[in-house]
């Protein structure tokens, strides 16, 4: 009897899942058939696929930025086609890897499904190294827009990089810090394949090359409370000695760099040692001094210090700030630095499709490196070594200081420069 | 752009077995057990590390164990790619002797899980098991030599890697179904057998179990050990696919992945185990921003098509618990000669009681 009574009601809860998982999807179709606008006779459609990860603890907040500086160069260059009159549109797909090799994987099979034969992307060391051997042996070119780990320097490969490798940022700030007089540094750094592998550069740097002695601390990115961390480095600082010659490193992202600064503008040991911070930590967050004006002011006080790749500010740069925030109100590409090279990489992969007269990984492939080596894009110069990463460019030093208006900034006080290997003060 | 089913098949084909034997493992333990083994991703992370460590350290050792390239490094990947590709008999002979020896690992970890399972029970032992899961990857995460950090252990080929690259994806593809349906098949068959009522009875009343003198420790060992033994096998053709072994890569999410399956499929129901898996298959393509461009649609809407596939997973979990709590496909009763004859007589049909069922039926 209750196998009876389970038949006669068997389905009707099943067809109702049925009914609105149907109801969901095909509502998504067509309301994405209603967006599609009747393509123009004989447009040629060139898909770009941005492999960019938008969630997982390492990108929730800076990817979203950088895909939508990726978009924006798309739309550009679509509106400028469209005015030259050229039939060819670049559309974009953007597939999130959640960071993770696994993602990154997946994302790469499901474009390669689609045609695509072009990425902007993926954006860590750890997903450029599981996705090489499938982009190069299926001729799918990879742009990374901030893959910077040395271990992922590899020549003759589909991956290209928008950035330099971690080398010369780690040579530039040791040296720095060494002329400002410091031989004890205390670092706390991200534990993923950027905090790490600008750490160990840098400590490796900093102690066979100018003698210096250092301690590291690697915490979580997905960690929210940093306050063990942060006491960690105090104790640190303190074993070093927090003299004049002791300095703390910073190596971060803005969500865990606000937890850090945050938690360690209540420690007194920290608030008298100077603090430098990689290239990731110049953040417009830092500085908002109506949301955390205490940091603000713990930043001022430690005469916070690093250094970004140069030129940081030029024509290209200034513009691409302008047009992000017109079309994106709500968002500041300056909050991740790299949103610059990821509006580079995907300028850089249009540029070598068209230089190569079709769409074809092989030939976008050795069209990039020379349409690199004279492009000068919003995160600077592109000319690429063999590896296919961009050759290191010279970095500017900044440092939270006070403006005419008593607001706080980044001034820029030092140039590296990268073929002497020398750091030139600004008068 | 044409679809390119070259590459989407075997996406689609490696995705759905990795996914089916996860969710076989998980209701042998859970639907058929009553353990909820929730981490899952524990064993199945197992199965990444000893494939990817076999392989990437054969390899090495094939090449000659190169003083100047480092075995972490990118570079050290794309030496075990070249020998991959100039030794095919060496890489299938490795990628076979992976598979045993990550399932011999994971059925020897899930017997070691046994032990906590005896003292704890429901909601206390999936807690336990997820904290193992979680300690396991901050470890191996931490600890380079295992699989390489935060940076990950690059380098294990397709073992197909040294035929044509969308001829190795498609064989790999066909290899990875092959491996899920022998471990369906195994599953229905040992859940069908006594033993599989066994199974059953230790989850509806372990101490009537007892009383009838099942030594229920040991069948709950041999249930972890044989359910961990198939997530490990998950594991290590997981990567193989994705050629990187990656501690970051083994979260919790595998783990509710699997128990979502079995949930929308239908707990204890081999059949619902799979239409689970081709559902989650499907979704996952679905609900891919990609998706619409395979039919030549270009889309971009004013939101992150990312976050409604979560949205949705999650979404699907909800409606079903709410309208279908037994899944798509609800349990039956299992069809033994008692049943039948209890049919015949017209009574009211109840799902059989292991002691009286005939031990040579299955």
């Amino acid at each position: 009897m209750a196998i009876e009574e389970q038949k006669t009601r068997k389905w009707s809860p099943a067809l109702v899942i049925a009914i609105v998982v149907i109801v969901i999807l095909a509502g998504a179709l067509g309301w994405a058939l209603l967006q599609i606008s009747a393509p123009a006779p004989q447009q040629i459609n060139y898909p770009i696929g941005l492999a960019i990860a938008t969630t997982g603890p390492t990108y929730a907040t800076d990817g979203p930025i950088r895909r939508d500086a990726a978009l924006l160069a798309i739309d550009q260059m679509n509106a400028q086609l469209e005015a030259a009159g050229s039939p060819v549109r670049f559309q974009s797909i953007h597939e999130d890897t959640a960071g993770t090799p696994d993602g990154a994987t997946r994302a790469f099979n499901a474009l390669a499904a689609a045609g695509v034969r072009v990425v902007v992307g993926p954006l860590s060391t750890g997903e450029v190294s599981a996705i090489r051997d499938f982009a190069t042996q299926n001729k799918i070119v990879s742009i990374s827009p901030s893959s910077t780990g040395v271990a992922a320097a590899i020549p003759n490969d589909y991956v290209f990089r928008a950035p330099p490798t971690d080398i010369p940022q780690s040579k530039a700030l040791a040296q720095l810090i060494d002329e400002l007089g410091f031989t004890k540094v205390a670092i706390i750094a991200r534990n993923d394949d950027y905090g790490k592998g600008f750490s160990d550069l840098f400590e490796s740097t900093f102690e066979t090359r100018y003698g210096g002695q250092v301690t590291r601390i690697a915490y979580d990115p997905a960690t929210q409370d940093l306050a063990t961390e942060v006491q960690q480095l105090a104790s640190d600082v303190q074993t070093l000695g927090p003299g004049a010659n002791t300095a703390v490193l910073m190596v971060a992202f803005e969500g865990d760099g606000l937890e850090i600064l945050g938690e360690a503008r209540l420690s007194t040991v920290l608030a008298n040692v100077r603090w430098f911070g990689s290239e990731s930590t110049r953040r417009t967050a830092f500085l908002n001094q109506s949301a955390v004006p205490d940091i603000v002011q713990f930043l001022r006080d430690v005469q916070f210090t690093g250094f970004f790749a140069s030129p940081s500010l030029n024509p290209v740069s200034v513009a691409f700030e302008q047009a992000y925030v017109a079309k994106y109100p709500t968002r500041d590409p300056k909050k991740s630095p790299y949103s610059y090279y990821s509006y580079d990489s995907a300028r850089l992969a249009m540029l070598a499709i068209l230089a190569a007269g079709k769409y074809d990984g092989e030939a976008a492939a050795k069209m990039l490196p020379i349409v690199a080596s004279t492009y000068l894009g919003a995160s600077g110069h592109k000319l690429m070594d063999a590896n296919g990463d961009a050759i290191a460019a010279d970095y500017t030093a900044w440092r939270v200081a006070l403006d005419a208006n008593n607001k706080a900034f980044y001034q820029e006080f030092a140039r590296w420069v990268f073929a002497s290997e020398t750091l030139e003060f600004f008068p | 752009m044409p679809i390119d089913l070259s590459f989407l098949l075997p996406l689609l084909a490696t995705t759905f077995g990795i996914f089916l034997i996860l969710a076989v493992s998980f209701n042998l333990e859970y639907g058929y057990g009553g353990q909820a083994n929730l981490g899952k991703v524990f064993f199945y992370s197992i199965g990444g590390y000893v494939a990817g460590a076999l392989t990437t350290h054969s390899l090495w050792a094939l090449a000659g164990s190169p003083a100047d390239i480092p075995f972490l490094e990118d570079a050290g990947g794309v030496v075990r790619f070249a020998v991959a590709r100039a030794n095919p008999g060496a890489i299938l002979g490795l990628f076979l002797a992976s598979l045993v020896a990550a399932g011999l690992a994971g059925a020897a970890f899930g017997w070691l899980a046994s032990y906590p399972a005896l003292r704890l029970r429901g909601d206390f032992l999936a807690i336990v098991l997820i904290a193992v899961g979680e300690v396991s990857r901050v470890f191996v995460f931490n600890y380079e030599p295992i699989a390489g950090g935060v940076f990950g252990l690059p380098g294990v080929p397709n073992p197909f890697a040294w035929l044509p690259p969308r001829v190795a994806g498609a064989l790999y593809g066909v290899l990875v179904l092959v491996v899920a349906f022998a471990v369906y098949i195994y599953a229905i068959r040992l859940t069908k057998s006594p033993y599989g009522r066994l199974l059953k009875s230790l989850r509806d009343d372990e101490l009537a179990s007892n009383v009838f003198g099942k030594d229920t420790p040991k069948v709950k060992g041999h249930v972890l050990a044989i359910a961990g033994g198939m997530a490990a096998v998950a594991g290590a053709l997981y990567v193989f696919f994705v050629q990187n072994v990656y501690a970051g890569d083994f979260i919790p999410l595998i783990s509710f992945t699997a128990v979502t399956m079995v949930i929308v499929g239908g707990v204890a129901n081999h059949k619902g185990v799979l239409v689970g898996a081709a559902f989650m298959t499907l979704l996952d393509l679905v609900t891919r921003p990609v998706f619409p461009t395979y039919f030549d649609i270009y889309w971009r809407p004013p939101f992150d098509m990312n976050y409604v596939r979560y949205l949705t997973v999650g979404l699907i979990i909800i409606i079903v618990l709410m309208f279908r709590p037994e899944g798509l496909i609800p349990e039956r009763p299992v069809e033994t000669v008692a049943l039948r004859v209890a049919r015949a007589w017209g009574k009211p049909a109840v799902p059989s009681n292991p002691a009286a069922d005939d031990p040579g039926e299955g």
